[in-house]
């Protein structure tokens, strides 16, 4: 299952700057306008993006969780050892180029729920949440539903045989 | 030893580290910044006469002034406008401290960022 948008076209860089604008000495700079000049550069690191991009979706009414199987997996495996990441992380991945950015996304939905209105939930919060935080345009916002959640999943936990 | 704050730094320090000291100080005084990043390896910092200031790097540019680049971690707010901010700031103070000629551009890097109630590392 998956929704897409739009081609990609961010350029990509990893970290957003570019040469110094030579006529500009404007500390005010917004929305698409170059994020370097004379005074100085301004960088947002695509761990950013990718945070921002994983709060929004949860915002989300209807998303579960985010992540695949597999990460999700691991990532309790991790947690549970206490060498785990962020796992607000799991299931982003971002491309930030200059301006723009594009968004992959996997995420598990509740039963029930309309995975188009979802979807495009998703692209709607991400689209602003990311804009309004980072100034970046957002190109493309991909959605893949890659598991249902159904109420009453959660294993429940077994017993402490001691106090 | 890490330096809190410009006062910690003698009047006799390099500029260098003066610049790095009035940066870090400048950062942490504006709305939307929780701290600074050092990075994993601790490698984003100035390091001068036995004093250290984390999450700023101070680059000789070879004309007698010195590009310093700011590694922060923000709040939830919009991250340009606070760029900008800090820049502002930045070149305020250290105009202020009379050390103007000797700041080259100012770099703002946002490695993170975390809801407030979030704990840092």
């Amino acid at each position: 299952m998956s929704e897409t948008q739009s081609p990609r076209t961010p350029a990509r860089s990893g970290a957003a700057s570019e040469p110094a604008e030579a006529s500009s000495k404007a500390t005010s700079r917004r929305g698409n306008e170059p994020l370097s000049s004379e005074l100085g550069s301004t960088t947002i690191a695509d761990a950013v993006v990718t945070k921002i991009v994983s709060i929004a979706a949860r915002e989300v009414r209807g998303v579960y969780d985010l992540g695949g199987g597999a990460a999700r997996a691991i990532g309790g495996v991790t947690r549970s050892v206490g060498i785990g990441g962020d796992e607000r992380m799991q299931g982003v991945a971002v491309e930030v180029g200059e301006r723009e950015a594009a968004v992959d996304l996997t995420v598990v939905v509740e039963y029930g729920e309309s995975i188009p209105q979802i979807a495009k939930t998703l692209r709607e919060n991400i689209t602003r949440r990311v804009e309004g935080m980072t100034g970046l345009t957002v190109t493309e916002v991909n959605v893949a539903v890659n598991d249902l959640y159904f109420p009453g999943d959660e294993t429940a936990a077994e017993p402490a045989r001691v106090e | 030893m890490p330096v809190c704050s410009p006062a910690e730094v003698p009047a006799s320090a390099s500029v260098r580290l003066r610049l790095a000291a009035l940066a870090r100080a400048a950062a942490l005084a504006t709305g939307g910044v929780l701290g600074l990043d050092a990075g994993r390896a601790g490698m984003r910092m100035t390091a001068s006469e036995g004093l250290r200031v984390d999450g700023v790097v101070c680059a000789a540019l070879g004309d007698g002034r010195y590009q310093v680049s700011v590694h922060l971690v923000a709040a939830m707010v919009s991250l340009r406008p606070l760029a900008d901010a800090v820049r502002a700031r930045v070149e305020r103070d250290v105009a202020i401290a009379g050390l103007a000629d000797r700041l080259g551009p100012v770099d703002v890097a946002v490695e993170d960022v975390q809801a407030r109630t979030e704990a840092r590392p």
